[in-house]
């Protein structure tokens, strides 16, 4: 059982690798579909004729294509995603720096939509058709369709211009406070590893605005796969059997149903991830949030190739493994994986 | 103890209403029946007759729009119409057990069967902790479950269904349930399967003093097993008898049909129904010296690639052959039909769609006509001149017609394809004329297939199966999913094309009762092999392989054979 | 010719009866007619040019005259949202129908055929889904360069999968189903089978698909403009009137976020009930 179980997680993992070259094909594309010249783009914009060519030859833009692929994945092996033109830095170092604050602000939002969705999704799934699954029906579709700047400015304009329960909704942190020393990059975590209650909640203060919004995106989809994998599984004939012999309705609810119907959840919250990555970009754009996000629409505005690239590979390796992970928790879930392949 | 045994169960005067969105519907009314100690009692019907309802209100376990506003339910003394959801509770599981169709799917299928079983000790508070374990391989043993470790651990996907019938079993008798309510327990699995299932049961009530009420539509089981018969029509009991006066006593024109329809031992197409069918008059038609179809060593199988993704990588991945079907052989004359028998998995149906030209052969000869039609591939085959000459009737009338088509679509579709260039008003008649030929009235020629009852799709896939005049007629379990009565019809129109267009058949079926009635030879498959083939009545009066006894001793049948002579020449 | 009257006939008393069971559902039904209708007629109904602008009447509140104010130049914010119902709703359609019928057709052939084709269209979806979407979209825009017509190439494509990953279950479950051989015994032949037997019965799915799609390209078309993707000011499009008026929400100007983010949510929002009203429709069991 054990051993089988070891094999099918080597399994998922080498079916990764496919789907990882594929990541980096495309991503290569898009350095190479740039209209013009490519060396051009990544030398910047203060490069003479001569770091032009040495860019040239580092990308190796006048070999063969599959040579120029290998190149492309040597520099991503060195962790060389190119100079960023906006900040003169490279762009490794700028997602770095950057990418905690994205993930500290995602995550968050994730948790907060979990924490609501579900219960949620239950509470419907255990009275189907009743006023309190209508509303969670219109609450839910009504959070589906709000776009996600709109719903940002909303609350901003709600909680911070007429009630002033927010912080300034700029930035990670008032400036008044100093951020954290570095250990996770989360100023929350961090704050607490240091014991500074102060910092932690001016730093908790800034998050719950932009992570309520991402939440409230994340509720939608979260709440109907809860709401009708709990109602297929109450109405499934293990669960009726169970009723026939006896079981209480605590167990049949909360043991039988919820663990049946938290398998097909598992895979909605690796697609809600993806959403909120996405997501992540406009939040951080209305809060000012300097994440990578917000570092990708500055790279727009500039035309900032080399740093669009990276940010959207990175985007894409953080996805791919975020399923990963789901998928082997789904094989070590359910026993049935494996067996009828 | 009185020498009259005291009622265990007691069910009265019983209505069932369901709220619709039309309004409240009478489901079942009127329905009066009792059961003693260790009685197992039949209650039998069609689809749509009310009999799972019946069953399923003694627990309560309507769904929330159903209701019992009449009669009452007795059970030990105790009223259980009105029992509180606390009583109930205790009731379900504790006094009152129910097993379900398709056993694999009443388990839950990420919990162990072990887990399932202490659910159920401790969510009765049954036995200790210390000696709940020597009391669930106690439960194990008594359904003759063996390897007690395999099977506690198991999953039930990891079980065969009748495993997961006998683990059913056990957890309701986990908390010594008095009384067994087993709702069509045996549909969906093997005959075999089938009838070590029923055997347990028999045996529990035997033994422990079980009672057990047995919903079935199966009169053929319900006359092995039951020693008392509830017959149920349209929400009505129409018959209630012992087991002695059944099959002597029973008046009710339904019953006295259904006793018909159901295939016996000896019985005859034409005895299914009371009327005598038509075609009688017609003579068999001609069987021909040269065989029309000949089978030659016909092998299908398929490559299974196993193994461990490590092993693929170190290129010793492993390929199995899985071989459906083996070098089988056999030749069919043009007029007679050839039955084709076997459990599920013994490649009748890989054979049946080789023959159809649905799948190519892997190996061995199909000779059409003298023609080798195994060396055109299934795909060129479509266009192939004989493509009309060979047809096939389908197992499932439903999922055989596509759900757009009208009915006059769905029987000119061949026409058009491969018949003759019609024009709309031949085609008008043609179509007309092959409704009437399978007995469909000509009006439902622009109704859809959820427009029509189960009997008329297998009509409509007759007729399209007719409709280019072929030689070769392949029926592929062609009355399974139908009910008895209407499986008699469907039979006996199938006899009648046979007579009338002198047509070839493989009748492919599991129920070597139903196709000895059509066919004039036999032929038994048994894991991809023909273990035996031969005239119809030696077969089945002196089968040679142990196959086939076993499968001829494990159909249930109605034995009380006088009793249905007499029926018949009422 | 009465094949088709009964199926229609039969479509309507559905809705019909929807409709009596469903208040939502018809309330979409309604808005989803007046978003077609504006898209048609918006530019010939509105009380201002959208483009005219006039700083003596800028950043005023909802009026009689102007019912959702003015923005910052003077603009009707009202005749501005009106006019961009049509290129909302017009990037959505464009694209939608692009990866309907991409995706469709390559997830039929692979559900039919199986096999290595399977494999490779599966894989192929997968490699597409293994990024966020809307930042592929960024990406793919800001490579292709900055124009609406490959802000509704980029939607089109990150589409396509759930048209492919739709169409191939579909097919291949249906493919299982007895009518398939039917069709084949009856001399169609693989391709006629699989377009003109199968497909028809997978159309009721894909069509839910279509019109929650909608939504997603609708939404996607305006965050991507939100950034400064794709259409560019003065054009009158919702989000870049909502992302105008994000300047101004910190100092209290709400109509200019308000009214655009709004009529952006409220079309997204039907064609998401829609959606679910044709569920309802094409599968009846799905929602209890």
């Amino acid at each position: 059982m054990l051993y089988d179980k070891i094999q099918l997680i080597i399994k998922r993992l080498m079916l990764a690798v496919p789907t990882l070259f594929g990541v980096l094909v495309i991503s290569f594309c898009l350095t190479r579909a740039l209209p013009g010249d490519p060396a051009v783009y990544f030398a910047g914009a203060m490069a003479d004729e001569a770091s032009i060519q040495h860019v040239r030859e580092k990308l190796g833009l006048d070999r063969s294509l599959p040579y120029q692929f290998l190149a492309y994945c040597n520099n991503l092996l060195n962790g060389e995603l190119g100079q960023s033109l906006t900040t003169g830095q490279s762009v490794t170092y700028e997602i770095k720096a950057r990418l905690p604050a994205s993930l500290e602000l995602t995550l968050l939002g994730l948790f907060m939509g979990l924490l609501i969705a579900i219960p949620l999704g239950i509470l419907a799934a255990l009275k189907p058709n009743t006023w309190i699954d209508h509303l969670c029906r219109v609450l839910v579709t009504a959070g589906a369709s709000t776009p996600i700047f709109f719903s940002g400015l909303f609350l901003m304009f709600v909680f911070y211009y007429l009630l002033g329960w927010s912080p300034s909704p700029i930035g990670r942190l008032d400036f008044i406070y100093l951020e954290p020393p570095h250990v996770t990059g989360f100023y929350t975590i961090d704050a607490l590893i240091i014991g500074d209650y102060e910092v932690f909640k001016a730093a908790f203060a800034q998050l719950l605005l932009p992570a309520s919004t991402l939440a409230l995106c994340a509720l939608a989809p979260i709440a109907r796969m809860t709401r009708s994998s709990m109602i297929t599984a109450l109405e499934s004939e293990y669960v009726k059997a169970a009723k026939a012999n006896g079981i209480s309705t605590n167990m049949r609810v909360y043991v039988y149903a919820l663990q049946n119907a938290s398998l097909p959840l598992l895979t909605v919250i690796g697609l809600v991830f993806g959403f909120l990555l996405g997501g992540n970009v406009l939040v951080e754009k209305v809060y000012s949030w300097p994440g990578i996000g917000s570092f990708a629409i500055d790279a727009l505005v500039a035309s900032d190739y080399a740093a669009i690239q990276g940010f959207v590979l990175i985007m894409a390796v953080l996805f791919v493994t975020l399923n990963l992970i789901i998928d082997i928790l789904y094989t070590l879930f359910d026993p049935r994986m494996g067996r009828n392949e | 103890m009185s020498i009259k045994a005291k009622k265990l169960l007691s069910v009265s005067k019983l209505a069932i209403d369901f709220e619709t969105k039309k309004g409240t519907v009478r489901a079942v009314e009127n329905v009066s029946f009792d059961l003693q100690k260790g009685e197992v009692l039949a209650l039998v019907g069609e689809s749509g007759s009310g009999k799972s309802v019946t069953a399923y209100s003694i627990l309560n376990l309507l769904d929330a729009n159903g209701s019992m506003p009449l009669g009452e339910i007795i059970y030990d003394g105790m009223p259980i119409h009105k029992a509180t959801p606390a009583k109930l509770k205790e009731i379900r599981g504790r006094e009152i057990s129910m097993i379900f169709q398709n056993p694999m799917s009443t388990l839950n299928p990420i919990r162990k069967v072990g887990q399932h079983l202490r659910d159920m000790i401790r969510n009765h508070g049954y036995a200790s902790w210390s000696n709940i374990e020597k009391e669930i391989d106690k439960l194990l043993k008594q359904v003759e479950i063996h390897d007690l470790d395999r099977v506690k651990n198991a999953y039930p996907f990891e079980l065969s269904g009748g495993m997961c019938q006998r683990v059913m079993i056990a957890l309701a008798l986990a908390c010594r349930s008095r009384l067994l309510i087993a709702d069509e327990p045996t549909t969906g699995l093997d005959v075999t399967t089938q009838k070590s299932i029923m055997d347990l049961i028999k045996n529990l009530a035997k033994e422990e003093g079980l009672a057990v009420i047995l919903i079935t539509h199966d009169l053929g089981i319900a006359s092995e097993y039951c020693d008392k018969f509830v017959v149920m029509e349209k929400g009505k009991v129409v018959e209630s008898n012992s087991r002695v006066d059944f099959f002597s006593k029973s008046k009710h024109p339904y019953t006295k049909k259904l006793l018909l329809a159901t295939p016996s031992k000896e019985g005859k197409v034409e005895d299914l129904t009371l009327e005598k069918p038509s075609y009688l008059n017609i003579s068999e038609p001609e069987i021909s010296e040269k065989p029309l179809l000949v089978v030659e060593g016909l092998r299908k199988t398929f490559i299974k690639k196993t193994g461990s993704f490590l092993s693929f990588v170190k290129g010793k991945e492993k390929k199995e052959e899985f071989v459906a079907v083996k070098e089988s052989s056999f030749s069919i004359y043009s007029g007679e039909c050839v039955g084709l028998v076997g459990g599920s998995g013994s490649g009748k149906s890989t054979t049946s769609r080789m023959l159809a030209r649905l799948d190519d052969a892997s190996a061995g000869k199909i000779i059409f006509d003298g023609v080798v039609i195994s060396d055109i591939s299934s795909n060129d085959f479509i266009k192939h001149p004989y493509r009309k000459d060979i047809q096939m009737v389908f197992q499932d009338p439903t999922g055989s017609l596509n759900p757009r088509h009208t009915v006059f679509d769905l029987i000119a579709e061949p026409l058009k394809r491969l018949g003759e260039s019609f024009n709309k008003n031949s085609l008008d008649q043609k179509v007309e004329s092959l409704m009437l030929q399978v007995g469909l009235p000509t009006e439902f020629m622009t109704r859809l297939p959820h427009q029509l009852s189960g009997g008329q799709k297998a009509r409509v896939g007759i007729a399209r199966a007719i409709a280019l005049n072929p030689k070769f007629l392949i029926l592929d379990e062609p009355t399974s999913a139908l009910d008895v009565s209407v499986q008699a019809t469907v039979l006996q129109l199938l006899e009648k094309l046979r007579r009338e267009l002198g047509l070839s058949y493989l009748f492919v079926s599991h129920d070597l009762h139903v196709v000895k009635m059509l066919s004039q030879r036999i032929l038994v498959m048994k894991e991809g092999i023909i273990v035996e083939q031969g005239e119809t009545s030696k077969v089945m009066h002196s089968p040679e392989h142990s196959y086939t006894k076993q499968l001829m001793s494990s159909i249930p049948i109605i034995k009380e054979k006088l009793a249905i002579e007499a029926i018949a020449a009422f | 010719m009465n094949s088709q009257t009964i199926k229609q006939d039969n479509i309507a008393q559905q809705l019909r009866f929807l409709v009596g069971q469903n208040l939502l559902s018809s309330i979409s039904l309604i808005l989803f007619g007046v978003y077609v209708f504006l898209a048609l007629a918006g530019p010939y109904l509105v009380p201002y040019d959208p483009l005219e602008s006039n700083t003596a009447i800028a950043l005023q509140g909802p009026s009689s005259q102007h019912f959702f104010g003015t923005d910052h130049l003077g603009r009707d914010v009202f005749s501005r949202v009106i006019v961009a119902t049509r290129l909302d709703l017009g990037i959505a359609v464009a694209a939608v129908s692009i990866s309907f019928f991409i995706g469709t057709f390559l997830g039929a052939l692979a559900g039919y055929y199986g096999g290595w084709y399977e494999r490779l269209i599966g894989r192929l979806a997968d490699i597409v889904l293994a990024f966020p979407l809307f930042v592929l979209a960024m990406g793919i825009v800001a490579v292709m360069g900055n124009s609406l017509i490959n802000v509704i190439y980029a939607t089109a494509i990150i589409n396509i999968p759930f048209y492919i990953r739709i169409a191939r279950a579909e097919v291949s479950l249906q493919r299982d189903r007895q009518y398939v051989q039917a069709a084949l015994l009856s001399g169609n032949s693989h391709f006629r089978t699989l377009f003109f037997h199968i497909l028809p019965n997978c159309l009721p799915n894909l069509i839910v698909q279509i019109s929650i799609n909608m939504g997603w390209a609708i939404l996607n078309a305006a965050g991507l403009s939100f950034i400064g993707l794709g259409v560019r000011p003065p054009v009158a499009e919702w989000g870049i009137l909502v992302a105008e008026g994000a300047d101004y929400i910190i100092s209290g100007q709400w109509w200019l976020v308000l009214f655009p983010g709004l009529v952006l949510m409220l079309a997204v929002f039907t064609f998401n009930l829609v959606g679910d009203t044709l569920r309802d429709l094409a599968d009846p069991q799905k929602r209890k």
